[in-house]
């Protein structure tokens, strides 16, 4: 059956090309995307961009608790104002509109919350620590972590050396596990660096797909998967699956410092670790036609990968980008829009008419 | 380079971090990791990138 094979997609990542070792300005063919949105203040806190039922995209300034139209020609409209979480200082990680830009799923302090104009209600808790989320046609998915928080309803609790959910769907009022990923790790199995390298290879971001499939891909390794509600794996991506770690860039002992300079926050017993992992992937969307955009960075730059998941091709083209952290993307009717995670790291588009040309340019 | 110069551009170096921490901020989570063993771990992310930069990891406790 056509909607429920396995295809598996293997193709080589241009890791070697001189082209994409260079610094992104300036590169031959690169794409630079087009800042929009620059009337409205630089706000504090994240930012996430979206595309509601019908294609139009709008800004979360999740601080403010505004949803603001983005216009044809790159402005905003009236905002629609959210009501808050009630914890002032909570940070909002990630957030994915229910397909109304007024109804948000947001993900703060390790709990989801859903927004609405009116209210703001607290989702039943999870098992495992989320981290990521997306909503599709089918409804809410979220990326977890393989740490238990004791909280949550789930078939049978965590259990060291066993298979720990990826992904998780709600049904009704409770989670269900879609997608199985790492073992669920034991005392010895968090100490010291095999913690790090679970988080690594656990992270995701996620996107919204047509028929209410869920893009689950990882972020620091590149690994592409399209899951459908029912959890089945119906088109793996893979790329370079190496975790690349910035002690090949800068000192990790520098990073070490980073972190160990916060122990007066957190108490003088903890033992500090750093991330040194770099986010191979920044972020995604799915476009209308059912192609998959994906921003990543190799060694020296960002690039902008197409995916047909009908005709199995990839096609990519450097990214004139020079902010290298976590994305959210969303298609327009316009082009793909892009917001960098902190409200003042930049927001961007690109037109459908540059995108077209992709393959001529890669 | 002189010993002085190394020791000044590693002052120069920790003085950036200690600049880059501002912009940081910080969550902590229990983590229950089975037959009643937890431990409460801090997440540290960049606020500008959402970049997770590191964690700190207290000792094990009763859940």
């Amino acid at each position: 059956m056509p909607s429920t094979r396995l295809l598996q997609v293997f193709f080589l990542v241009l890791a070697s090309g001189a082209a994409l070792a260079r610094t992104a300005e300036g590169e031959k063919g690169a794409l630079t995307p087009i800042p929009f949105g620059s009337e409205v203040e630089a706000a504090d806190g994240p930012q996430f961009v979206a595309a509601d039922a019908k294609n139009r995209p709008y800004l979360l300034l999740a601080n403010r608790s505004q949803v603001f139209p983005v216009l044809g020609d790159g402005s905003f409209g009236e905002p629609i104002a959210l009501a808050a979480i009630p914890e002032p200082d909570a940070v909002v990680r990630a957030a994915a509109m229910e397909g109304d830009a007024r109804i948000w799923v947001l993900l703060a302090r390790g709990r989801l919350w859903r927004a609405t104009p009116d209210e703001v209600k607290r989702m039943p808790d999870l098992a495992f620590r989320p981290d990521s989320l997306a909503v599709s046609g089918a409804g809410i998915a979220v990326g977890v972590l393989p740490f238990g928080t004791g909280k949550g309803a789930l078939a049978a609790p965590p259990r060291a050396g066993r298979s720990a959910p990826l992904l998780f769907g709600l049904s009704g009022d409770r989670w269900e596990p879609r997608l199985f990923g790492e073992a669920v790790p034991g005392r010895e199995e968090v100490e010291g660096v095999s913690y790090v390298e679970l988080n690594q290879r656990s992270s995701l971001e996620l996107a919204a797909g047509a028929k209410g499939r869920t893009w689950v891909v990882n972020r620091y390794f590149y690994l592409a998967r399209s899951v459908s509600p029912a959890g089945k794996v119906l088109v793996t991506l893979r790329g370079d699956a190496t975790i690349r770690q910035a002690a090949d860039d800068e000192s990790l002992d520098g990073i070490a410092g980073r972190i160990a300079g916060e122990r007066e926050r957190v108490g003088p017993r903890m033992a500090a670790l750093a991330n040194t992992g770099v986010n191979a992937i920044l972020g995604l969307a799915e476009a209308r036609d059912g192609r998959l955009y994906l921003v990543g960075q190799e060694r020296g730059g960002r690039f902008l990968d197409r995916f047909d998941p009908v005709r199995l091709r990839v096609e990519r083209v450097p990214l004139a980008l020079e902010y290298a952290g976590r994305l959210t993307m969303a298609a327009g009717p316009e082009g793909l829009y892009l917001a960098g995670f902190g409200a003042q790291s930049g927001r961007w588009w690109l037109p459908w008419e540059t995108l077209e040309a992709i393959p001529k340019r890669a | 380079m002189t010993r002085a110069k190394r020791v000044f551009l590693l002052a120069c170096l920790v003085g950036a971090f200690l600049v880059s921490v501002a912009i940081a901020s910080v969550e902590c989570f229990e983590e229950d990791y089975g037959n009643g063993s937890c431990a409460t771990v801090c997440v540290f992310y960049d606020d500008q990138t959402g970049n997770v930069i590191g964690w700190m990891r207290g000792p094990y406790h009763q859940c």
